[in-house]
C-alpha cells in the first residue's frame, strides 16, 4: 500500500459512519456504501408488487448526505419505470419517495444518488419482483 | 374409469361416445406408428405444474375482481348515472349528422369490438377499436394511453372529428332539448348547468358508469386456476392439456406473463412488440404521443373536471408518468379476456387470428425491436405443436360464447 492510498483509506475509515450510524432494522432493507449507508422501506409496511405504485422511505447516514435521485432499472431488459419518482425531505437524513412502480415481475435494480462533501455515491440494491 | 377421464382429456374435447374414444386410441396408436411426437401421446391430464409455475399462474386470478371505483367520477356506481350512460352509448345523436354511436365501433355481441382492422367513425382510423370489457379501474387508456380515466375515454371520440365529430354545445343542445334524455340527465346530476363542457363531463362520466358495470364472464381458465388454488386435481384435470401446455409456454419460456400480467392478463402499461408504427401520412408515436396528449389535456386526473381532489392518491401515475424516447413505438398491453370475439388483433389490426398473433411473437424482427436496448421480447421459435398449445391457452380466456359463461 503506497502512503497516498494508507492515507485515503484512514481518511475513510474516520468518515465511516458505522459506529455512530443509527440506522436499524426497523429502518428497512440496508445498503451499505463506501462512506455512505441507506436504509429504504415500502411506505405504510406494504410489500413490493409487480404494477403497483409505492413510495418509499429512505433513510441516510450520515444524515447530512442528500438524497438526489432515485430510480430502478431491469438491467436484463435494458428498461427502467415508466414514472419519474418525486423526492420529499422529511427531516435531516430522511426522504419519502413517491411515484415508483415496478410494472414487470422480474429482476430490478433500485438505485439511490446521494451526494455528501461534494461526491456523489450511487447506491444499488437488487430485487427480485415475483 | 381412470382410464376413460385419461382418454377423454387426451382428445381436448368431450369424448362421450365409445366411438369417440376408439378414435382417439386410433389417433394416438396412428401417431406412434408413425413416430410423430404427439404432444398428447404421454400427457397426465394434470401437467406436473412446479411450485413456481402454480404461483405464476394463480397470479392470473381470481376472477372477477372487485368492482373498481373511480375518485374522479362521483357518478360511477350510481343507477341513475348507469342507466344515462346505457342510453347514450346508443345514441347516435351525439355525433356530428346522427349516424354513428359509441355502439357502432364498441359492438355488445363482439365483445365491444367492431371486427374491423382499424376503427371506423366519421373517417377510418389508424388504430384498432379496443373493447370495453373490464374497462373499469384501468390505470390508461387508449392503446396510447392518453387518458387515465374511463370518463375522460369516453369524452374523447364523441369530440374527435374522425369518430363521432360531437361537441360540448351539440351534447349539452340535444340534453337541455330532449325530454327523455334530459329527464335521465336530472335523475343522475340534476338541472344541467349553463356550462355546456360541464353537462358534456357529465355525459362522459354517465357513459363511464354504464361501462364499468361491463364486466367479461368466468372461463375454463378461471376454473381451471382456482381449481389449483383449493388443491382439486378433479376439477384441474377438466381443463383441456392443450391449454394446459400452452399455459406452461405462457407463464414460462414464453414469457408472456411479464406484460400480460395479471387476473386482467395486462400490466396496463405499454411495450413496443415490433409492430410497423407507420400509418398513412406518417407514423403512429403511440405512447409518446399519448403522454404529450394527457399532459395537455384539461380531462385528466389532475384537472378541473376531476371529482376528486388534485392531492387524491389515484392520481398518482398521471401525476409521475415520464415521457421517454422509448415511448415511442409503445402501445398499451392489451388484456386478453373473451379475446376470441375481438380479432382482428394488435394496435393496426394488422393481425387477423389468434395464429397470426402466435406467428407474429415466434418470428419477432429482433434487429428492428431491440434498436433503442429493449431485449425482453425474443422470437418464440414455436414448433408447430407448441403454437397450436399456446393458441388453445388464450382461447380458454374466452367463454364458449361472448356473453355466456363457461360451459
Amino acid at each position: 500500500m503506497t502512503r497516498r492510498s494508507a492515507l485515503g483509506a484512514a481518511l475513510a475509515a474516520l468518515a465511516l459512519p458505522a459506529a455512530a450510524c443509527p440506522l436499524t432494522a426497523a429502518d428497512g432493507a440496508r445498503i451499505d456504501g463506501e462512506v455512505l449507508q441507506v436504509a429504504w422501506a415500502v411506505e405504510g409496511g406494504g410489500t413490493l408488487e409487480a404494477g403497483r405504485h409505492f413510495a418509499l422511505r429512505v433513510r441516510a447516514c450520515p444524515a447530512d448526505a442528500e438524497l438526489r435521485r432515485v430510480d430502478a432499472t431491469m438491467p436484463a431488459h435494458r428498461h427502467g419505470m415508466n414514472y419519474r419518482p418525486q423526492i420529499e425531505p422529511l427531516g435531516p437524513g430522511l426522504w419519502r419517495v413517491q411515484g415508483l412502480m415496478f410494472h414487470m415481475s422480474g429482476a430490478w435494480e433500485l438505485q439511490l444518488d446521494l451526494r455528501r462533501g461534494g461526491r456523489t455515491q450511487t447506491l444499488r440494491q437488487a430485487i427480485d419482483l415475483p | 374409469m381412470r382410464r376413460w377421464l385419461r382418454v377423454r382429456a387426451l382428445l381436448d374435447a368431450p369424448v362421450r361416445s365409445f366411438t369417440g374414444a376408439l378414435a382417439g386410441a386410433l389417433a394416438g396408436a396412428l401417431a406412434a406408428a408413425l413416430g410423430l411426437a404427439a404432444p398428447w401421446a404421454a400427457a397426465d391430464p394434470l401437467l406436473d405444474f412446479s411450485a413456481a409455475e402454480r404461483a405464476a399462474i394463480l397470479a392470473h386470478g381470481p376472477w372477477p375482481p372487485a368492482p373498481a371505483a373511480d375518485p374522479s367520477n362521483r357518478a360511477q356506481g350510481r343507477p341513475e348515472a348507469r342507466a344515462l350512460g346505457r342510453a347514450l352509448f346508443f345514441e347516435p345523436r351525439l355525433a356530428a349528422g346522427g349516424r354513428v354511436s359509441c355502439a357502432s365501433c364498441h359492438v355488445p355481441a363482439r365483445a365491444f369490438q367492431d371486427g374491423r382492422p382499424r376503427a371506423q367513425g366519421l373517417a377510418e382510423g389508424t388504430r384498432n377499436t379496443i373493447g370495453l370489457l373490464d374497462a373499469a379501474g384501468q390505470r390508461w387508456y387508449g392503446w396510447d394511453g392518453a387518458n387515465d380515466s374511463l370518463w375522460a375515454a369516453s369524452l374523447r371520440p364523441i369530440v374527435a372529428p374522425g369518430e363521432m365529430g360531437g361537441s360540448a354545445a351539440a351534447a349539452a343542445a340535444l340534453v337541455r332539448r330532449d325530454a327523455a334524455l334530459r329527464g335521465r340527465y336530472e335523475a343522475a346530476f340534476g338541472p344541467p348547468p349553463a356550462d355546456d363542457e360541464a353537462v358534456l363531463v357529465h355525459l362522459a362520466k354517465a357513459l363511464a358508469a354504464w361501462q364499468a358495470t361491463l364486466v367479461s364472464p368466468r372461463t375454463a381458465f378461471d376454473d381451471f386456476r382456482d381449481a389449483l388454488a383449493r388443491g382439486d386435481a378433479a376439477a384441474a384435470e377438466r381443463y383441456p392439456p392443450a391449454a394446459q401446455r400452452g399455459l406452461r409456454l405462457f407463464v414460462g419460456a414464453g414469457r408472456c406473463s411479464a406484460c400480460h400480467a395479471g387476473p386482467r392478463f395486462t400490466n396496463g402499461e405499454f411495450a413496443d412488440i415490433g409492430v410497423p408504427f407507420f400509418v398513412p401520412g406518417g407514423v403512429d408515436s403511440g405512447r409518446h404521443g399519448g403522454v404529450l396528449a394527457l399532459r395537455a389535456s384539461r380531462y385528466n386526473r389532475l384537472g378541473p373536471y376531476s371529482d376528486a381532489a388534485a392531492a387524491d392518491g389515484s392520481a398518482v401515475a398521471t401525476r409521475f408518468v415520464a415521457l421517454q424516447h422509448r415511448n415511442f413505438g409503445e402501445f398499451r398491453v392489451p388484456g386478453l379476456r373473451q379475446l376470441a370475439y375481438t380479432a382482428p388483433y394488435l394496435h393496426d389490426g394488422s393481425a387477423a387470428t389468434l395464429a397470426d398473433v402466435v406467428r407474429h411473437y415466434d418470428a419477432l424482427d429482433e434487429e428492428r425491436l431491440h434498436a433503442d436496448g429493449e431485449r425482453l421480447l425474443r422470437p418464440l421459435r414455436l414448433t408447430p405443436a407448441q403454437a397450436a398449445d399456446l393458441e388453445a391457452f388464450l382461447r380458454s380466456l374466452s367463454t364458449p360464447a361472448p356473453d355466456g359463461p363457461a360451459r
